[in-house]
């Protein structure tokens, strides 16, 4: 009974997330064939976006996140130990 | 028995997963404006999701943990917010099943336009991903301690929210 449930609420979340954005996407391409924006976005695409990997502010930004993700699992492991030290002092 | 429901879930949930990832890159794959507006749509709906399920959550915790630290003329707030909290971590779980596909699915149609901020934010949130999943279905004692620590990580939720801000205002460009 419990499985069905997830399983359903899995299907209503699928359909959510295709559903809406395919929807409003329609929307927004007949906007924009109507008001002559469909050019503009492609030229749009051709310019360069974002913050390129291998450039040197996207790799500090890159690293930082790892390194920030690496010392906080860090920092979580050596506060279970420490908790399991203070509990077990002999060992 | 247990053991064996978990894995199912488990089996599940990675199918599902996997469901929701690959078909629409290969839908969209011919029609490009199609593709990128959906893409487009997709990162919103993470955005949204992601919002609408950590900020009542966030705020249901702070008053919770306020209310049992001052003492007991609040503890009846307190107990009021611990019936409602299953209703709320449920709440709080699928909407951000809802963020953490929808931002997959959005980064893997707009994977051509890879970059630093994007590949920081998929990490960051696998890793909240994998911390909820190891909290929620993992038995063993120390593993749900690491995920209980690891996910309510204020410095990983200040990480998130900043990357999110950082890839909308460069993503708008």
């Amino acid at each position: 009974m419990k499985l069905i449930s997830i399983v359903f609420v899995l299907f209503v979340m699928l359909s959510v997330v295709y559903i809406i954005p395919a929807v409003y996407a329609e929307e927004e391409n007949e906007e924009d064939d109507r008001e002559g924006f469909g050019e503009m976005k492609r030229e749009r695409e051709h310019q360069d976006e974002g913050i390129p990997l291998g450039t040197d502010i996207g790799n500090v930004i890159l690293y930082g996140t790892i390194a920030a993700i690496g010392a906080s699992i860090a920092y979580t492991a050596f506060k279970i130990k420490s908790s399991k030290r203070k509990s077990n002092p002999k060992s | 028995m247990t053991v064996k429901k978990t894995n199912l879930k488990f089996i599940v949930f990675l199918t599902l997963l996997s469901l929701l990832v690959i078909p629409p890159t290969l839908a969209y794959a011919d029609d490009d404006d199609d593709a990128e507006d959906v893409a487009e749509n997709l990162g919103w709906v993470a955005v949204g999701a992601g919002i609408a399920a950590n900020i009542p959550f966030i705020a249901m915790n702070k008053v919770r943990r306020y209310a049992i630290k001052t003492g007991s003329s609040t503890m009846q707030v307190a107990k009021q917010i611990r019936t409602v909290y299953k209703p709320v971590l449920n709440f709080h779980i699928m909407l951000n099943s809802i963020g953490y596909f929808a931002g997959m699915t959005h980064g893997l149609m707009l994977s051509r336009h890879l970059d630093s901020v994007s590949l920081s934010l998929a990490i960051v949130m696998s890793v909240m991903m994998v911390s909820g999943l190891l909290l929620k279905y993992t038995s063993s004692r120390n593993s749900k301690i690491f995920g209980k620590l690891l996910h309510g990580q204020f410095g990983l939720v200040i990480l998130l929210a900043a990357l999110v801000a950082l890839h909308i205002v460069v993503g708008d460009d």
